[in-house]
């Protein structure tokens, strides 16, 4: 019985917010986050497992087995087949709205409804168990998700994103799209969906995430009902293996654009767990500093017209990347990139402003709040914590424990100049763009 | 605790709507300028809030003024434009952290209104006009942005297929911030004496939504806009049904892309809302619509193919991404798809899951204080002030005939691709 399960419930202070987590006995990992006056309901139904995961074994085998590039995204689109109809027909008859994602290190299904979530998620628990993999509908799938790539392939922000992750990855996997290419799709067949749908879709391998209005005991009466106990099959992928060094220090690309594109990244080591998340905290916190719009760098390089509100910085991570990027669009990419690297010597040489760390950091935390309003982001949130093997709420204190000398300190680890890279898109040659 | 909503007039043409859900840990307050506006003008009309949203007399710098709202645990504060009907419709929006939720109880929203009081009434001037270093990086801001228009091929297909064609002609068709030529000549005496006109004689609506009691800021709000001098104050218009074309157009574009972006239209000059809506959702806005069930799923001719109803000038938009050599046939599948739903082809099941998910939508505004806010504003619009849940009774009451009239009273106004360079030559055909 459900009720007997232990649950963990995990409270926020100063918010008051909470979830639970329940080790369900068919060895899913369940996060349930209850939102007092909401009505909608966002569920995430996710396997770890995204286009990094290109090559691996099971227990017991000894070989790797490397499968086409686009792979897991293909079979996101084709899980919501069955053999009678898909997840959509069912759906509309909840009045969910459903929808899935892939991204480079887990694949979610999801939906989010006002009303009947329960057979809303009686319908999601269910075709994510069920694959339905054709010959047929391989081959009607080709010309949809040839036409998204076709559609990535007009979106000069998405080339120059890959361009940098290029530059800055010379062999691990996130440096291949998501969705692959016409090409590798081509190669995939039913049988290589059903071999990476059973090495990573057991429920060992996968988490339930669920916010807003919901009843606890009811979410886990249906997983009771619905969960198919599954042989905790131990996915490994194949190590990823990638120098310190950059591939190469630039990549340019010639789009129709108004002008230039660039993502300037710096490559760091890849860290996990708690340290992952605080390194990008930390990470996050001086690209704040130094390049936000508070920061007397960025008014100055928008006073000189070499920025313009397009830029933006990031920090981002996964399994066995983590890197830094600022990215925007500029007449002249080159100067920006070197007066980026300045600010950050002269930070690592000379020190930063403590009275500006402790107003961002309120700044952060409100931010922080602000999220709580949503019920998607909760969802989120809740996933996101999961697959990083952290609780929702280490989030505040990691980034309550972050200190000014911390971030002093990592400068140099976090944006060494000997791993930058960048990548252009420049506009065509206007005799040639219309 | 159910939403409250409550609006009343300030001063003339000038009101303030408050609405007040206190499970939210956030307050916002848009004030939304409603103008008569010659198309000529939108890159004036665009420079204006950008100036007085980046700084001002009091924070006259971008850096103080971006320090406050930091200071101010993150504050947001932007500004929004865009043509609704025969108006340019300007909105400047702060948000914060309901004061409740800050570490040493520090009063936020006030202060934060205070902020935003500050970038509409008092600009950063010089000889009659603003900030003269300011007004140039900015005017060189909008004509990157106009520049940079065609970096999405998706809305650059759209803004060329309603300005060029769609709404040709028309105030609807005007582009946001304008062509780039007119914005090359915009001058600073311009859009000051734009603002002058702007605080006299704009419709203004101003919404406080919030979480808990912000009477301070309300009444800050109320004083600065009583005392506003009014002019000759604007009277909106916001739906003006678009001319229909004596007979269907087509046009294409090309330019150096993989994939075409097909654009059509379909208007009716006069239809019930609530029907149109329901319409579009069966038609192509839902994943059990006619266009994602057979124009995708079936016929596997696009990654997406979707319509959106624009109310306020009765047309049905449709867009989608295709392979080029698939032009014609899927132009054909949409309106063979449009014809089935005219001919009567919807079931009562299928109407009935989709007023469930269109009805499941609208009761998600209750979630969002932004979302009640952008709703509150529609409902301002229509002159009605119902809550989601009315209107959510009024879908529930359409009837399969209702749809099947609205459709019929739409006729193929439009069609526009924008092709690969290697496609057809650049031509209007009629």
């Amino acid at each position: 019985m459900s009720s007997e399960y232990e649950r963990k419930v995990f409270t926020d202070k100063k918010s008051s917010d909470s979830y639970v987590y329940v080790k369900h006995p068919s060895g899913l990992d369940i996060f349930l986050w209850q939102m007092e006056g909401f009505t909608t309901t966002e569920a995430l139904f996710a396997a770890k497992y995204g286009s990094l995961h290109n090559s691996f074994r099971v227990e017991g085998e000894e070989n790797f087995t490397d499968v086409p590039e686009g792979i897991a995204h293909f079979l996101e689109h084709k899980l919501f087949e069955n053999e009678d109809c898909d997840a959509f027909e069912l759906y509309a008859k909840t009045g969910a709205m459903g929808n899935a994602y892939t991204t480079f290190d887990h694949t979610a299904y999801l939906f989010s409804c006002t009303a009947n979530y329960a057979d809303s998620l009686r319908v999601l628990l269910s075709f994510v168990q069920k694959p339905y993999f054709t010959k047929e509908t391989i081959e009607k799938e080709l010309g949809i998700i040839g036409q998204e790539i076709q559609m990535s392939r007009d979106n000069p922000e998405r080339q120059s994103f890959y361009d940098l992750l290029n530059c800055l990855y010379a062999q691990h996997p996130v440096r291949i799209d998501i969705a692959g290419t016409v090409e590798s799709i081509a190669k995939i067949t039913p049988e290589l969906l059903y071999q990476c749908y059973n090495t990573f879709y057991n429920l060992n391998n996968m988490v339930l995430c669920i916010a807003g209005n919901i009843d606890v005991d009811e979410v886990l009466k249906i997983c009771d009902e619905l969960l198919v106990p599954s042989k905790n099959i131990k996915p490994e992928v194949k190590p990823f293996s990638e120098p310190e060094r950059i591939a190469q220090k630039e990549i340019t690309s010639v789009f129709p654009v108004g002008q230039p594109i660039f993502n300037i990244g710096y490559k760091c080591r890849p860290y996990s767990g708690k340290e992952q998340l605080k390194k990008s905290y930390e990470a996050s916190m001086i690209m704040e500093l130094l390049l936000g719009n508070t920061s007397k760098l960025y008014n100055k390089l928008t006073e000189e017209g070499l920025i313009n509100s397009s830029f933006s910085t990031e920090c981002c991570y996964g399994a066995g990347y983590f890197y830094n990027v600022f990215s925007g669009e500029s007449k002249d990419p080159h100067t920006v990139a070197k007066r980026i690297q300045e600010e950050l010597s002269a930070a690592a040489k000379n020190g930063l402003d403590r009275e500006r760390f402790d107003i961002l950091k309120k700044a952060r935390y409100g931010s922080m709040i602000r999220g709580f309003d949503k019920v998607q982001y909760c969802a989120e949130l809740m996933l996101s914590s999961a697959l990083m093997g952290i609780e929702v709420f280490d989030n505040i204190e990691v980034f309550a424990q972050m200190t000014f000398e911390d971030i002093s300190r990592d400068i140099t680890e976090l944006f060494d100049p000997e791993r930058m890279a960048m990548s252009l898109v420049l506009p065509t040659d206007k005799n040639n763009k219309t | 605790m159910p939403v409250k909503y409550d609006r009343k007039q300030l001063a003339d043409g000038v009101y303030i709507s408050e609405i007040r859900d206190d499970k939210f840990k956030t307050n916002f307050v848009a004030v939304q300028f409603v103008s008569d506006f010659e198309p000529s003008q939108t890159p004036a009309r665009a420079l204006l809030p950008n100036i007085l949203s980046v700084s001002n007399a009091d924070y006259p710098t971008r850096e103080a003024l971006n320090m406050k709202l930091a200071s101010l645990y993150d504050a947001t504060f932007s500004d929004s434009e865009k043509i609704v009907g025969n108006n340019y419709v300007t909105t400047f929006l702060a948000g914060c952290i309901a004061d409740r939720y800050t570490i040493d109880g520090e009063q936020v929203t006030a202060e934060l209104v205070k902020v935003l009081l500050s970038a509409i009434f008092s600009p950063k001037t010089e000889n009659g006009a603003f900030d003269s270093k300011e007004f140039a990086l900015l005017k060189q801001e909008l004509l990157d942005e106009i520049d940079s228009e065609i970096n999405n091929k998706g809305s650059y297909a759209l803004k060329q297929a309603t300005s060029k064609l769609i709404y040709r002609g028309e105030k609807l068709g005007a582009v946001i911030y304008g062509e780039r030529k007119e914005a090359e000549n915009v001058t600073n005496e311009q859009v000051y004496e734009l603002y002058k006109s702007f605080l006299a004689d704009s419709h203004i609506e101003i919404y406080v939504g919030c979480s808990e009691d912000v009477s301070d800021a309300v009444k800050m709000l109320e004083d600065a806009f009583s005392a506003i001098p009014r002019g000759n104050v604007h009277k909106p218009k916001y739906y003006v049904p678009s001319q229909i074309k004596p007979k269907a157009e087509k046009m294409s574009e090309n330019m150096n892309i993989k994939q075409t972006r097909l654009v059509m239209a379909y208007k009716s000059p006069k239809c019930d809302m609530y029907a149109a809506k329901l319409l579009a959702a069966l038609f192509g806005l839902i994943p059990t619509s006619k266009l994602f069930m057979n124009v995708r799923e079936k016929m596997s001719l696009c990654y997406s193919c979707s319509s959106v109803f624009a109310e306020y000038s009765n047309t049905l938009l449709v867009e989608s991404g295709i392979d080029d050599k698939n032009l014609e046939k899927t132009t054909d599948a949409i309106n063979e798809q449009f014809s089935l739903l005219c001919g009567g082809d919807i079931t009562e099941k299928e109407l009935a899951e989709t007023k469930l998910m269109i009805t499941g939508a609208f009761r998600s505004n209750y979630d969002s204080m932004l979302s009640l806010i952008s709703w509150y504003m529609v409902q301002c619009r229509r002159g009605s002030s119902y809550s989601p849940n009315e209107v959510i009774d009024k879908l529930n009451a359409v009837t399969r005939e209702d749809i099947i009239s609205a459709a019929n009273s739409f006729r193929l106004d439009s069609v526009y691709a924008l092709r690969p360079t290697s496609g057809e030559e650049e031509h209007n055909e009629q």
